[in-house]
């Protein structure tokens, strides 16, 4: 056998006997009658070497691939990595968060909204003065109405049919209400006196001028009413000539005093605004 | 050397096509991680001390990721999944640590 190893052998006979297999190996080719046995085995053996060096390579890969797969996850989720009740406690504070958030969201909207329609309070609030001013009477009016000229006869017509009278107008629809110079507003008193009538501390001197603001026709028709307001004067013994205008100027004022009690409920006051 | 090429065959594969991880692994993959490191480093100092056996790699490998999983997952059942996973990562750390260890002494002599 060891003749035909040829030049090679010189080296392989130092190496050779640290492993038999490896010995017959070498030599499996050059001597087909060497036992199946020691090929065999080192078949076996080399076989099952190269498939657990590809199953060692295999895990390794997957290795690798779980190593990159997990560093790329924990990088993309910062969250991946929490534990359950982490997350719920986050959740939690999330929560919270966006209730505060939401509740700031709201009251922001609200300023917003107050700032957005303050650009045209100030129109808003000329436009209010001026219609509550013709509706408290404080500043001079004109438009179509009607002139009611009253001509006591002897009689002097007592304050309650002044006070119908004033009510058929409103009734009417009359906006402004001047009589004899007076202008009539919500805290506008009638009251007899010796001799004649006082309204709001001016007495009444025949004839008695009575404007009022509104639609001529309503008017006309509410004070003709059997019954009403005209009728009462003439009952007692007035004379009494009503005219539609056009135009009646009604330039006489109240002078408002500003309520002792009363004062705005704060809802209203931030409602009207 | 058959090993280094196949982690770094995974780990081009891992970076090419970057799967998301199924949520039903998530707690598990690191876990597992760890434990398959520290089959590699044994695995490595075998291989420097000459005892290095193909089978028992391939057998501590798998039985160390799937015993840290089961441990993982059975911590979470019991609800004291984060305590169970970091008591995991702190032995197999330490295993990993002694291994370094070794290989160090067998590279360095030191």
């Amino acid at each position: 056998m060891d003749e035909k190893t040829g030049p090679a052998g010189d080296d392989d006979a130092a190496a050779g006997r640290e492993g038999e297999k490896h010995h017959h190996h070498r030599h499996a080719s050059g001597a087909p009658s060497t036992p199946r046995s020691g090929a065999g085995s080192g078949a076996r053996n080399k076989g099952w070497g190269t498939r657990s060096h590809l199953l060692v390579a295999l895990l390794c890969a997957l290795l690798g691939f779980a190593i990159v797969v997990q560093v790329r996850q924990t990088r993309s989720d910062e969250f991946a990595l929490l534990r359950q009740d982490d997350l719920v406690r986050l959740l939690d504070e999330i929560t919270i968060r966006n209730d505060q958030l939401e509740s700031e969201q709201a009251q922001l909207t609200l300023d917003r909204n107050d700032l957005r329609s303050g650009a045209d309070a100030q129109a808003v609030a000329e436009r209010n003065a001026e219609v509550q001013g013709i509706l408290a009477g404080t500043v001079p009016v004109e438009g179509p109405g009607v002139d009611l000229l009253v001509r006591e006869q002897g009689r002097v017509v007592p304050a309650s049919a002044w006070v119908n009278l004033v009510e058929e107008l409103r009734n009417a629809g009359a906006e402004a209400i001047e009589i004899d110079g007076v202008r009539v507003g919500a805290s506008t008193w009638f009251s007899d006196v010796d001799g004649g009538v006082v309204v709001d501390g001016v007495a009444l001197t025949s004839p008695v001028t009575v404007l009022a603001i509104g639609d001529p026709q309503t008017i006309d028709v509410a004070l003709q009413i059997p019954g009403g307001a005209l009728a009462t004067l003439r009952t007692n013994d007035a004379l009494t000539t009503l005219d539609s205008r056009e135009r009646v100027e009604i330039l006489a004022v109240r002078d408002l005093t500003p309520p002792r009690e009363a004062s705005p409920a704060p809802e209203d006051a931030a409602s009207s605004g | 050397m058959i090993a280094v090429i196949g982690l770094v065959l995974g780990i081009l594969v891992g970076l090419v096509f970057s799967p998301d991880v199924p949520p039903a692994f998530q707690p598990y993959l690191p876990i597992a991680v760890v434990a398959a490191l520290d089959a590699l480093f044994g695995g490595v100092r075998a291989q420097l001390e000459g005892v290095f056996n193909d089978r028992v790699f391939i057998t501590s490998f798998l039985s160390n990721v799937v015993v840290a999983a089961l441990l993982v997952f059975l911590g979470d059942q019991l609800g004291v999944g984060s305590q169970l996973s970091t008591a995991v990562v702190v032995v197999l750390g330490i295993r990993i640590f002694s291994n370094a260890a070794s290989i160090r002494r067998a590279i360095f002599k030191a």
